[in-house]
């Protein structure tokens, strides 16, 4: 197991980790994990796109019908279980659901560099199914949100008034608002973008960016890693303010979702060992780029240092460590059976 | 020494979603100008890293006292929607108050 984790990426991961809990005075400079992660999405657009170009579009269909059911089902499932622990209240169940249901570029790659070091061939569909999962979470979690306030409103005044209605009409402007947000979301834009150059573009004219896109892809990973894990221990320190319980939270959901992934994977699309893999890296990833400044916008109420702690502090760091390795093992007992 | 005319100064801390509402509000209500700097610091929704994901804005605008209670009405309506605003009002004084009165972009 401990192998598994001798990869460059999660080992300057680590480092990040280690260098702020010494307190090294290390620092990026501004907006570095943002450019970095800018190229990544590009980067891993414009490979997927001239994969795709290749695909067959029935197993493309498939690959997307099954992003949007985990896209909208693990939300729903996350904010079920946050009600039944009672640790949250509903506007804060609701963010944090959406968080959960929505996926992490950063996960996802590692995951693609450990498959590449193992040597396990995966399917390109998961990258379809990466750029699908970023939007339906969103729009799920200010649903939940919506319908969370008029609970509220409701218990507030009691028996339920006339005046239902106007906040009805407020909350259908907001979804608008947020759909927009929701799908033309950064993240969203770069990759389907790319992958949309990708699979366009003559051969020939995407044969010049291979040292751009294949060779310097996996050290600037590294790159990102390392800042997201300063990043992260950064938010460790939250560990006290959310609690045992909700902690507990952050590792449970990437054990259901990474379960149920991997059994969508195989039985439902068919894949192999790689591409099972990475469907439960999906649908065990919280997102931590794409999603909070949604959040932030949409679900105001919530409380940011929650949502910001379970997917960044406590969430990424276990999928990155345990979770991959993990999740591949159970890629690997479905194929074996 | 020069002449000095009262102005009013709000000053917002907020997060920096909130910056196109922000200025949407200043223009409609025919504020003259804004300044906006990224900011980091801590408050009661914890610490504010200035991640991208994680940032937080600091606005100033010099505006007229008697344009002043439109723009802040605007500001309670959005803490009333739940986003956080940290708002304070100053009294300053400045040297060219022609500069206040003609709203930006028009």
């Amino acid at each position: 197991m401990l192998s598994n984790l001798m990869i460059p990426a999660v080992l300057f991961f680590g480092l990040g980790v280690v260098a702020r809990l010494i307190k090294s005075d290390l620092k990026f400079p501004p907006d570095l994990a943002k450019a970095l992660s800018i190229y990544l999405l590009m980067a891993i657009g414009l490979h997927g796109g001239v994969e795709l170009a290749k695909a067959d579009m029935g197993a493309a269909v498939n690959a997307i019908v099954w992003a949007l059911i985990l896209g909208f089902g693990m939300p729903i499932l996350g904010y079920w279980l946050l009600i039944v622990t009672r640790r949250v209240g509903p506007l804060d169940a609701a963010a944090i659901a959406a968080h959960y249901g929505s996926v992490s570029a950063g996960t996802f790659l590692t995951a693609l560099a450990f498959l590449d070091t193992q040597g396990v061939a995966y399917e390109t569909y998961p990258l379809i199914m990466l750029a699908v999962m970023e939007s339906p979470a969103i729009v799920i979690g200010l649903l939940l949100a919506a319908q969370a306030r008029q609970k509220i409103k409701r218990n507030a005044q009691g028996d339920g008034s006339g005046d239902a209605g106007t906040g009805g009409g407020d909350g259908r402007m907001r979804l608008g608002a947020l759909l927009h947000e929701a799908f033309t979301n950064g993240s969203v834009v770069i990759l389907v973008g790319s992958m949309i150059i990708g699979a366009v573009s003559l051969p020939g004219a995407m044969e010049k960016l291979k040292p751009f896109i294949d060779d310097i892809f996996m050290g600037v990973l590294c790159l990102f890693l390392f800042e997201m894990g300063m990043e992260a221990a950064r938010r460790l320190g939250d560990f006290k303010r959310v609690g045992a319980l909700l902690a507990g939270y952050g590792i449970l959901m990437p054990l259901i979702g990474g379960t149920i992934g991997a059994l969508i994977g195989h039985s439902a699309l068919g894949f192999g060992v790689g591409g099972t893999t990475l469907v439960a890296v999906l649908a065990a990833s919280a997102s931590y780029i794409a999603v909070p400044p949604a959040m932030r916008l949409a679900v105001p109420e919530a409380n940011p240092s929650l949502y910001l702690t379970l997917s960044l502090g406590i969430t990424f760091p276990f999928n990155v460590v345990v979770g991959i390795p993990l999740y591949h093992w159970m890629a690997g007992l479905l194929a074996a059976a | 020494m020069a002449n000095l005319y009262p102005e009013k100064l709000i000053t917002i801390i907020t997060t920096s979603m909130l910056e196109e509402r922000l200025v949407r509000v200043f223009h409609e209500r025919g504020t003259s100008g804004y300044t906006i700097v990224p900011a980091r610091g801590a408050g009661s929704r914890g610490e504010q890293t200035g991640m991208d994901f994680d940032a937080n804005i600091l606005v100033k605008v010099v505006l007229p006292a008697d344009r002043m209670d439109p723009v802040l009405g605007d500001l309670k309506r959005l803490i009333g929607q739940g986003h956080h605003l940290t708002i304070y009002v100053g009294d300053v004084a400045v040297i060219r108050p022609e500069k206040f009165t003609k709203p930006f972009g028009a």
